[in-house]
C-alpha cells in the first residue's frame, strides 16, 4: 500500500491523505454512535412494549376485578393507536380469556393458554416481541395480560438511521473530495505546471519561459530558483552561441584568407616541378625532384586542411550547394587512388579493389571526391600499414562504396560522435582536425544517402556509403545545417566539450 | 391472600355465564350477593381514604351496616379478611346513629326512608356509602351497586358526592361505572 503510493502522483497522495485524515475518524465516530443508537432504539422499542403491558395491567386490573369485560376490550382498543401493536389477550387468575383485541388486519389469533407470569416478561422473537405481565392492585392479582408487538417501526426506524448515516458520509465524502481537490489545486496543480515549463523547455530548448513563481510558500521559491537557473542557462547559452559565431566567422575569413595564397603555391610547385631540371648532376637533379614532390605532397595536404575549415564554415552559414552532372564513381575511386599513390607506398599498404566496369550517377564529382579522399586519407591514417580493401557495387538502385581497413578501428561509443565536427577518437599524435567524416557525412546526406562505419577495434574499420542514382529535389533535411535544431545540438556539444 | 382469589373469581366467571344464559335462574340469586360483597372488599383497592381517618397504624378499618339486607352474612365474611391492610370492625348502626367514625357505610334497601337524613350527615366526610337499591345514587349514595339487563353486577356513582367527600377514587374505577348527580330537593 504505502510502496504503491510512493509511486502516485502528489495529486493522489494529497487527495488518499485528506480523504483518510478525515475520513477515518469520521467513520469511527459513526460506528461508535450508531451502534449506541441502535441499541438505543432497541432498549426503547422493548420499553414502550413493557409500557404497554403496564398500561393495560394498569386499566385492565379493575375491570378484572369488577368483571366488566366490554371495558376491558375498550382498554385493549386502544392500544390499536400505536403503530407497533400487534395483538393482546387479558386473561383472568383461572386462565381463561377475558377479553382480547386483535389489530385489524393482524391474523394469528391469540391462544386461551395463560403461562403463569409472576413478573412482567419481554421478550423477543425474531420480529415479534411478547410481553407478558401480571394484571394486579395493591398486591392482589386479578389475571394476566399477554400482548405481542411488532418490530417491524423498530427495523424501519434503525433503516432510516442507517440512510441517515449514510447520506451523511456520502456528505462527508462530498465534503473532503472538495477540501482534497481544493488542497490539489494548491499544491500538486501548481508542481504540475512548473513540470510542464520543465517539460517544454525540454522539448523547445526554448530557455525563454518563465514558470510562474508568484506566492510566498515552498512551490513558489522552487519556481524562483527554477527561474533563476533558466536565466542562466539563457544567459549561459547565448554566450556560447556568440563565442560559436565568433569562432566560425573566424574559420571563414581565414580559410578564405589561406585558401588563394595555397592555390598560387600549388600552381608555383607543379610548373616548377614540370620545368626540365636545370642542373646537370643527375644525383643533384633527383634529389631536387624529390625535394619538389615533398613539397607538393605538404602543399596538397596542406590545401585538404584548409578546404575542410572552408567546407566547415560554408556548411555553417548553410552556403552549401552541390553542382551535379554525371559522374562514374569508379573512375572517381582510381584517380584518388592514384593521387594518393605516393602515401600508398610510403605506408607500405597493399590496396585491392572490386570494382564494376562502371558506377554512374548524378552527383557533385568535386564533392564526390571529397568523399572519397576523406575515406582513403583516413584508411591510410589509421590503417596501421595492413591491407585496404576498396569495392563498388550496386545494391538496387543505390550506388555502395566500401572502404575498409585492418587498423585501429573505433570502439562502439565513439562511433556515431566520429562523424560531428571536430570529433576525434584518436590520440593527438595522429595529425587532424577531426572535420574529415563531419564534412562527408554533410556531402552524402546532401546527395540523399547514407554513410555508416562498422568496426571492431584493433582489427580495423569499414565504412559505407550508400548513395542514390541522383541528388533528389529537395535535399534531406541534414544536408541544410543552416537549420537551427541540428546546429544547437551540434553548437551545444562542443560546447560541452 | 392471592392463594384465596382464584375461588372468588371463578364465581364471578360464573355469575356472567349463567346470568347470561337464564337471568332468572335461582343460581343467578344465590350469586347475586356474594359477588356484590366481592365487589365491596375491592372497591377499597381502588379507593384510598385519607390517612387521618385512622387513628393510627393499627386502628381497625370500620365497615358499617344500616338497615336489614340479605349482604350482612356475606359482609361478615369480609370483615373476617384484612382491609386496607387492617383488621376489620363490623358495626350494625341504627338509621339515626351518628356514621362518622365509619369508613365504609353500607346502607340497605330498607332505609330508603331514612336515606336523605344519613346523606346529609355524611356529606363532605371521607365514608365511603355503599348501597344496593335502585335511585340510591341519585340521592347522594357515593357507590351504588346495580345489576345490568344481563344480569351481571355493575355500579353507579355519585360523582358530586364523591368530589366532596375527600376520598380519593381510582380513575379505573371511575372509568367502569356509570356516573350520577345527586338530585338536589
Ligand atoms: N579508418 C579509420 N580507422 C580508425 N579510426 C578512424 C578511421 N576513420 C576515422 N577514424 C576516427 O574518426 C575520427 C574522425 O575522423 P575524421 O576524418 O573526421 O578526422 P581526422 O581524420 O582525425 O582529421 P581530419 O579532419 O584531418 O580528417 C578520427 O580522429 C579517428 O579517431
Ligand atoms: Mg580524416
Amino acid at each position: 500500500m504505502t510502496r504503491r503510493l510512493q509511486g502516485a502522483s502528489i495529486r493522489r497522495k494529497l487527495i488518499a491523505l485528506t480523504l483518510t485524515v478525515i475520513l477515518i475518524p469520521v467513520f469511527c465516530v459513526l460506528a461508535i454512535v450508531g451502534e449506541k443508537e441502535i441499541r438505543d432504539i432497541q432498549t426503547d422499542m422493548l420499553a414502550s412494549s413493557a409500557l404497554m403491558g403496564s398500561m393495560v395491567a394498569e386499566f385492565g386490573a379493575a375491570a378484572l376485578a369488577f368483571d366488566n369485560p366490554r371495558a376491558a376490550e375498550q382498554v385493549l382498543r386502544t392500544l390499536g393507536n400505536h403503530e407497533e401493536f400487534l395483538d393482546a389477550v387479558l386473561y383472568d387468575l383461572a386462565g381463561h380469556r377475558f377479553a382480547a383485541y386483535n389489530r385489524v388486519g393482524n391474523i394469528g389469533a391469540p391462544i386461551d393458554l395463560v403461562p403463569p407470569a409472576p413478573e412482567a416478561l419481554v421478550t423477543r422473537d425474531g420480529a415479534r416481541i411478547t410481553v407478558v405481565r401480571p394484571v394486579d392492585r395493591n398486591g392482589t392479582r386479578f389475571g394476566t395480560i399477554v400482548l405481542h408487538t411488532s418490530t417491524a417501526p423498530l427495523t424501519s426506524r434503525v433503516r432510516a438511521y442507517l440512510w441517515g448515516l449514510v447520506w451523511l458520509i456520502a456528505g462527508v465524502l462530498a465534503a473532503s473530495l472538495m477540501l482534497a481537490w481544493a488542497l490539489e489545486q494548491m499544491v500538486s496543480r501548481r508542481v504540475q505546471k512548473l513540470a510542464d515549463v520543465a517539460q517544454q523547455i525540454a522539448q523547445r530548448e526554448d530557455y525563454s519561459v518563465r514558470a510562474d513563481d508568484r506566492g510566498r510558500d515552498e512551490i513558489a521559491l522552487l519556481a524562483h530558483g527554477f527561474n533563476a537557473m533558466l536565466a542562466e542557462i539563457g544567459r549561459r547559452q547565448s554566450e556560447a552561441q556568440q563565442a560559436i559565431r565568433v569562432r566560425d566567422e573566424f574559420l571563414s575569413v581565414a580559410s578564405h584568407e589561406l585558401k588563394t595564397p595555397l592555390t598560387s603555391l600549388k600552381l608555383q610547385v607543379q610548373s616548377l616541378m614540370e620545368m626540365p631540371p636545370a642542373i646537370a648532376d643527375p644525383a643533384e637533379a633527383k634529389r631536387l625532384q624529390s625535394s619538389f614532390a615533398l613539397t607538393e605532397r605538404q602543399v596538397r595536404r596542406l590545401e585538404r586542411l584548409v578546404t575542410n575549415l572552408l567546407d566547415v564554415s560554408r556548411i555553417a552559414i548553410g552556403r552549401f550547394a552541390l553542382a551535379s552532372q554525371e559522374v562514374d564513381l569508379v573512375v572517381l575511386v582510381k584517380d584518388v587512388i592514384a593521387q594518393f599513390s605516393a602515401e600508398i607506398q610510403r605506408g607500405g599498404y597493399q590496396v585491392s579493389f572490386d570494382l564494376p566496369a562502371e558506377a554512374k550517377g548524378q552527383w557533385d564529382p568535386l564533392r564526390l571526391e571529397q568523399v572519397v579522399v576523406n575515406l582513403v586519407s583516413n584508411a591510410i591514417k589509421y590503417g596501421d600499414g595492413k591491407p585496404i580493401d576498396i569495392a563498388v557495387a550496386r545494391r538496387q538502385e543505390q550506388t555502395v562504396l566500401r572502404v575498409r581497413d585492418h587498423g585501429i578501428g573505433v570502439d562502439l561509443p565513439s562511433q556515431e560522435r566520429i562523424f560531428e565536427r571536430f570529433e576525434r577518437a584518436v590520440s593527438v599524435n595522429y595529425g587532424g582536425l577531426g572535420l574529415g567524416l563531419y564534412i562527408t557525412r554533410q556531402i552524402v546526406t546532401a546527395h540523399g544517402g547514407k554513410i555508416s562505419v562498422e568496426s571492431t577495434p584493433g582489427q580495423g574499420s569499414t565504412f559505407v556509403v550508400e548513395l542514390p542514382p541522383e541528388v533528389p529535389a529537395s535535399p534531406a533535411s541534414p544536408a541544410a545545417p543552416a537549420s537551427p535544431a541540428s546546429r544547437a545540438s551540434s553548437t551545444s556539444r562542443e560546447g560541452a566539450a | 391472600m392471592s392463594r384465596r382469589m382464584p375461588r372468588v373469581a371463578l364465581p364471578l366467571a360464573l355469575v356472567a355465564a349463567i346470568a347470561g344464559a337464564c337471568p332468572a335462574s335461582a343460581a343467578a340469586d344465590e350469586l347475586e350477593y356474594p359477588v356484590k360483597a366481592e365487589f365491596i372488599e375491592r372497591f377499597t383497592r381502588f379507593i384510598d381514604w385519607p390517612t387521618q381517618v385512622f387513628a393510627g397504624p393499627d386502628a381497625p378499618f370500620v365497615l358499617c351496616v344500616v338497615g336489614s339486607t340479605p349482604m350482612e352474612a356475606h359482609l361478615e365474611r369480609i370483615a373476617g379478611r384484612r382491609l386496607k391492610e387492617r383488621r376489620v370492625e363490623l358495626r350494625r348502626l341504627k338509621p339515626t346513629a351518628d356514621a362518622g367514625a365509619c369508613h365504609l357505610l353500607f346502607v340497605a334497601g330498607s332505609e330508603r326512608g331514612h336515606i336523605k337524613q344519613i346523606i346529609t350527615r355524611l356529606s363532605g366526610k371521607p365514608v365511603l356509602t355503599v348501597g344496593d337499591s335502585e335511585g340510591f345514587a341519585r340521592e347522594g349514595v357515593l357507590i351504588n351497586l346495580i345489576l345490568d339487563e344481563d344480569g351481571h353486577v355493575r355500579f353507579e356513582i355519585c360523582s358530586n358526592e364523591l368530589r366532596k367527600s375527600g376520598l380519593n377514587v381510582s380513575a379505573q374505577l371511575l372509568r367502569l361505572a356509570r356516573v350520577v348527580t345527586e338530585v338536589q330537593p
